[in-house]
């Protein structure tokens, strides 16, 4: 009897360590993990509302409202209200209309200063390049041109010619209408 | 139920009353009725602050617009898709910049924000009664879905 009561309370202890050290396990995860799980989130207008998705990227809203409303430019209405997630009333150039990671092409050199024998002179070339319209913020959290954009005014984009955004180089009109058309 | 438990329940009573009665008296707001700028039960923007916003002829920058403005009109400060509707009105707003999903206007309806003479919009100076700032706001996520939803169904056809 002693020896069945002994391995009953040798079971209780090895089982009352197992459920601390679960519980230890799930405290120390849920430290490691949830500061990297709300890392990963971001706010995006989805229906009319502004709702939180997982994963990296900008914000397009804080509030429905940057995502129901009319957007306004220094407090008077445009008549546009844009999706999160189009280049917005504060997008000029190569990205105005567009929609996020869409292609872009900006131009990166037009003048040529030179000479041949006694002449020189000034010859335009044209150079462009390709990228992709990319985003940090929205146009109502940015003051893009000193506005107060408010509602929803879409996001601020440029066009981003980085590496890895499928950077295409033109010199010369024939070779960069292939490249814009392309 | 004991008595402390009564007496808990007593003072939760009482602090509900408290609050609602508190809650009741603030929720008022500034109206122009009969040219005069009065408080008004219940909540709601505010269309004016004193009878100058109501009574007196707007004007933008220092320059009379000949207009007198009322409480209830989008005024001179709005502009887009409210501009000359009434407060409350429906609106539609350009669906190009979203996205074609919806073929016609993207509908909603026409909220004060202020009032004019109080909002400074598009960095200008108004005064006197210009009626309110509005901006079209987009129904409801629901409501949207639902007419988004019809004209899908009409889409076919």
């Amino acid at each position: 009897m002693k020896e069945l009561a002994g391995c009953v309370s040798i079971c209780r202890a090895f089982l009352s360590l197992r459920v601390a050290y679960s519980v230890s396990a799930l405290i120390i995860l849920s430290f490691v993990s949830l500061p990297a799980a709300l890392a990963d989130t971001h706010w995006v207008c989805q229906s009319f509302s502004c709702v939180q998705v997982q994963g990296s990227g900008p914000n397009q809203c804080y509030t429905d409202s940057d995502c129901n409303t009319e957007c306004s430019v220094n407090g008077v209405g445009t008549g546009n209200i844009y999706a999160g997630d189009k280049c917005g009333e504060c997008t000029s150039g190569a990205c105005a209309g567009k929609e996020l990671g869409d292609e872009c092409t900006v131009t990166i050199g037009m003048m040529s200063t030179g000479s041949i024998g006694a002449h020189s002179g000034t010859a335009s070339i044209t150079a462009m390049k390709k990228g992709k319209c990319g985003s940090s913020s929205s146009c109502s959290f940015g003051d893009p041109g000193n506005k107060n954009y408010a509602g929803a005014c879409g996001m601020h984009c440029a066009c981003d010619v980085a590496p890895d955004n499928l950077a295409q180089v033109c010199l010369g009109e024939p070779a960069c209408e292939e490249l814009i058309g392309s | 139920m004991t008595r402390f438990g009564k007496a808990i329940l007593g003072l939760c009573i009482f602090g509900s009353a408290f609050l609602a009665l508190v809650n009741a008296s603030a929720d008022t707001h500034k109206e122009c009725q009969s040219s005069a700028c009065v408080d008004v039960q219940g909540a709601g923007i505010n269309q004016c602050s004193t009878n100058a916003h109501c009574d007196t002829e707007c004007s933008v920058n220092g320059v009379g617009t000949g207009g007198l403005g009322s409480g209830s009109k989008c005024g001179e400060c709005t502009g887009g898709a409210c501009a000359g509707e009434d407060v409350g009105a429906d609106c539609e707003l350009n669906p190009a910049s979203f996205g074609g999903s919806f073929s016609g206007g993207i509908k909603g309806k026409c909220e004060a924000q202020d009032f004019c003479s109080n909002a400074d919009p598009g960095g200008k100076n108004y005064e006197g009664a210009c009626g309110m700032q509005c901006l079209c706001k987009v129904k409801s996520k629901k409501a949207a879905e639902v007419e988004q939803a019809v004209w899908c169904e009409n889409c076919g056809s």
